[in-house]
């Protein structure tokens, strides 16, 4: 029956920040200890700069997060930049030549790795978060031996000093990996509180809650190519009704023959999936309701969330501030992966070879070893190799195998209900398509 | 348009290198004697200030002298380089200037002459609303709607450049609203009261007071901004940018002591870092990059705002480089209380804490970088 004491009370005074902590009150202005706050009369000054009582507010202690050991005792060495599937490449690739080489990363999130091609699957899968993050950044970065800035963004580079600034300090480099990577790019007018992206796991986990936690769930994905089509086929199966709006007349047109293109929209359409080809989104009027989403053709579709899936692209702030050339992405040597600066390299999502950037995870490994080599000195040489790129479109699997050249003429090669397989000869290019199975 | 904006002036301003010329004089002769004596026994050079006025220091950033941001970042770095106060004080002037400016507000623009001028001297109160608008701590001014304007209450601990006849621009909340603020030129008449600050560890000379108001009337002729985020907007870089000076003079005058002792003691300071040749070499390019910013700081591109944080990170961390090195390189001599390199070791920590302090800018940058994602 014994009334809980209450909880002692710490004060601050927002002039200069002594705290009045009302188990020692303040005995030298005759305010004993124990004495509330509210206790104490109105005319009690600050006793280290004068303010007065109403001068004073609530005080909760903050607990910062403890850094990395081996990132407060990074003075120079190897800084990667980007916490993603390329920035842990490049550390796995040095650390399998050097385990003595300081590392620094520096990233804008926790640094935790999953598999990010997976995040399209999980959605229809209904995954949480702990089932997709193999490891936690910390973790993962004692185990490699690298100090790690979780949280932390890159301000500037600056090249002649080998200096990145970042948000939580001005280090040193020997050598820069720059693994950034890239975001969803956002047409103009498409703005409103029921847009999401699949982009990050972070982004992803907003997005999977929303599905969650949405009574109604009418999904309207904005783009039908590869993440686009992807995102359709996995929310179907959990959505009320999904629907896609591509500029394009077909899905996945830039990478599919004319009649792959309508094979995948005749199995979309056959599991639900509405497709406004041909189209663009004008405005999305957020409603208390859902979302309108007004398009070029004239129709309204009312959605409970949107996600976009019109492609990447490549920040530039930290190519121009170390004057790196840039054109779709850091522009890299296609065989070295050298920046137009010496010993700041680049790969992964963020960089373009001759102008096109290729963001598929298959290269990233071969990127990251010839990279681990240069900054440690050694010869090594990449070639580029267009991927395997396969849609992860369970329900109809799509394989795309080499370079495709546009207009030149397709040969199909198998044409059954369930599978069909197409190939383009063009001089020394070879492409083959192949859908279903 | 310029031209014309000069001539109606006619104070011979238009020309910026016969105004640093000035300043630079008044600077070596008047400033440089008497820096010891505002350090330690906190002398305000309130006539050295207005000599500086006369002589168009505090009148580049201003659009009505052609919005030559280099000008005044310059002027403030030739006076800092002698006196981390008065550089300091010199800010402060030209900030709020720059809200008189751009106020629009008829009754405050036609003040703006004397300011300039030198006629009448006025500092700045933004530390705690910017700080207050950013989300680290309270807004410390109350202000209440009332008849023809507001009634103002709370207490601001430290405003510097102002004493009783001066004025500052300040910021108070509107009665319990989260987002309603209204910005001011506080008259510091018999209205205000001006308290002593306890004794600093430097910035002694700059006539720093706590102001305490109640129910101090603010009327529509004292309204620099209502409601204040927008205009915050626009100002604010300029407000960061003008403060780059301040930390690159006193950059530039622990270069200048480096340099002093460079015969006499170059044979065992070769074996310091951070070397005056290196130092120097920073500073021109942060030099270089703050005159760039100067150009597009009313340009409205999304980045700019975090490049000129990072540049005032920037020079804030170099300063604290070059002061510390200054002393190592005067060694003994350095250690003398009289020594100016030992009092711009205290002039460059106050450069990296003053509003916006080093950890303000990260945090900020950290902010504005992370909406910037989500965008």
């Amino acid at each position: 029956m014994t009334q809980e004491a209450p909880q002692r009370q710490l004060y601050i005074c927002r002039a200069c920040g002594l705290i009045y902590d009302e188990d020692k009150g303040d005995p030298d202005s005759g305010i004993a200890p124990g004495t509330r706050f509210e206790d104490i009369p109105d005319d009690w000054e600050c006793p280290l700069c004068g303010v007065t009582k109403a001068d004073f507010e609530p005080f909760e202690p903050f607990v910062a997060p403890e850094p990395s050991e081996a990132a407060a005792s990074f003075r120079s060495g190897v800084i990667v930049i980007g916490g993603g599937i390329a920035g842990w490449a490049a550390v796995r690739a040095i650390r399998s030549l050097d385990s003595e080489v300081p590392i620094l990363m520096v990233t804008a999130c926790s640094g935790d790795t999953y598999h990010k091609p997976e995040l399209s699957l999980a959605i229809g899968r209904n995954n949480d978060r702990r089932a997709l993050v193999s490891h936690n950044g910390r973790e993962q970065a004692t185990a490699c031996g690298i100090g790690i800035l979780e949280n932390t963004f890159v301000v500037g580079i600056d090249s002649k000093l080998r200096r990145v600034r970042t948000t939580r300090g001005t280090y040193t480099y020997t050598a820069c990996v720059i693994a950034s990577g890239a975001r969803p790019f956002r047409p103009p007018a498409t703005t409103s509180a029921s847009l999401f992206n699949v982009n990050h796991i972070d982004d992803w986990e907003q997005l999977a809650s929303q599905v969650d936690r949405s009574g109604q769930t009418r999904a309207v994905v904005i783009g039908g190519g590869l993440i686009g089509c992807e995102l359709a086929e996995n929310l179907a199966s959990r959505c009320e009704s999904v629907t896609v709006v591509e500029m394009q007349p077909l899905p996945l047109a830039t990478l599919l023959p004319e009649k792959g293109s309508q094979r995948l929209l005749t199995h979309l359409q056959s599991i639900g999936v509405n497709f406004f080809g041909s189209n663009k989104v004008l405005e999305i009027i957020d409603t208390e309701e859902c979302a309108n989403v007004c398009l070029e053709s004239g129709a309204t579709i009312e959605a409970d969330f949107i996600v976009l899936a019109t492609g990447l692209v490549a920040d530039q702030r930290i190519a121009s501030s170390a004057g790196l050339s840039f054109e779709n992405g850091i522009l890299v040597d296609p065989h070295s992966l050298e920046t137009n600066q010496k010993n700041i390299y680049a790969l992964g999502d963020c960089i373009s070879l001759n102008g096109h950037p290729s963001r598929y995870v298959e290269p990233i490994n071969k990127q990251a070893k010839v990279i681990a080599n240069a900054v440690l000195g050694r010869a090594a040489r990449y070639e580029h190799k267009d991927p395997v790129v396969r849609v992860k479109t369970p329900l109809l699997p799509i394989t795309i195998e080499g370079r495709r050249v546009p207009d030149a003429p397709w040969v199909t090669t198998t044409d059954t209900e369930s599978l069909l397989v197409m190939e383009q000869v063009s001089g020394e290019s070879k492409a083959t398509v192949s859908i279903g199975r | 348009m310029q031209s014309a904006a000069f001539d109606r002036a006619d104070l011979g301003w238009s020309d910026g290198d016969k105004v640093l010329e000035a300043v630079r004089k008044i600077a070596t002769e008047d400033l440089s004697p008497v820096a010891n004596k505002i350090d330690q026994e906190g002398f305000y050079p309130s006539e050295i200030m207005r000599d500086l006025a006369a002589a168009g220091a505090f009148c580049g950033h201003l659009d009505k002298y052609g919005s030559r941001y280099d000008l005044a970042v310059d002027a403030m770095t030739e006076i800092s380089r002698h006196c981390g106060s008065t550089g300091f004080m010199s800010w402060c002037h030209d900030v709020c200037g720059l809200y008189m400016e751009q106020s629009g507000n008829s009754a405050l623009v036609a003040r703006l002459d004397d300011h300039v001028q030198g006629n009448t001297l006025g500092g700045t109160g933004l530390s705690n609303p910017m700080k207050a608008l950013t989300g680290i701590e309270k807004m410390a001014l109350k202000a209440v709607k009332v008849d023809g304007g507001y009634v103002v209450n709370g207490c601001l601990p430290w405003v510097s450049h102002i004493r009783v006849g001066g004025y500052c621009g300040v910021i108070a909340g509107v009665d319990h609203t989260q987002d309603h603020e209204i910005m001011f030129l506080l008259d510091l008449d018999d209205r205000a009261s001006l308290r002593e600050c306890p004794t600093f560890s430097g910035m002694e000379g700059t006539s720093t007071w706590a102001i305490e108001l109640s129910d101090y009337f603010v009327g529509h002729d004292q309204i620099i901004a209502d409601p204040v985020r927008p205009f915050l907007k626009k100002v604010r870089p300029g407000f960061v940018l003008l403060q780059t000076g301040f930390g690159l003079g006193v950059t530039q005058g622990a270069v200048d002591s480096m340099l002093e002792v460079e015969e006499s003691l170059g044979h065992v300071n070769q074996f310091l870092h951070d070397r005056p040749s290196e130092v120097q070499a920073e500073l021109d390019e942060l030099k270089a990059k703050v005159h760039r910013l100067g150009r597009e700081v009313f340009g409205g591109s999304p980045d700019i705002l975090i490049d000129i944080l990072d540049a005032r990170a920037q020079v804030s961390e170099l300063s604290l480089r070059a002061t510390q090195s200054a002393l190592l390189h005067q060694g003994a001599r350095g250690y003398l209380m009289s020594s100016p390199v030992q009092r711009r070791i205290r002039e460059a920590h106050f450069v990296a804490i003053v509003t916006p302090a080093i950890k303000h800018l990260r945090w900020e940058m950290s902010k504005l970088m992370k909406a910037d994602l989500a965008a």
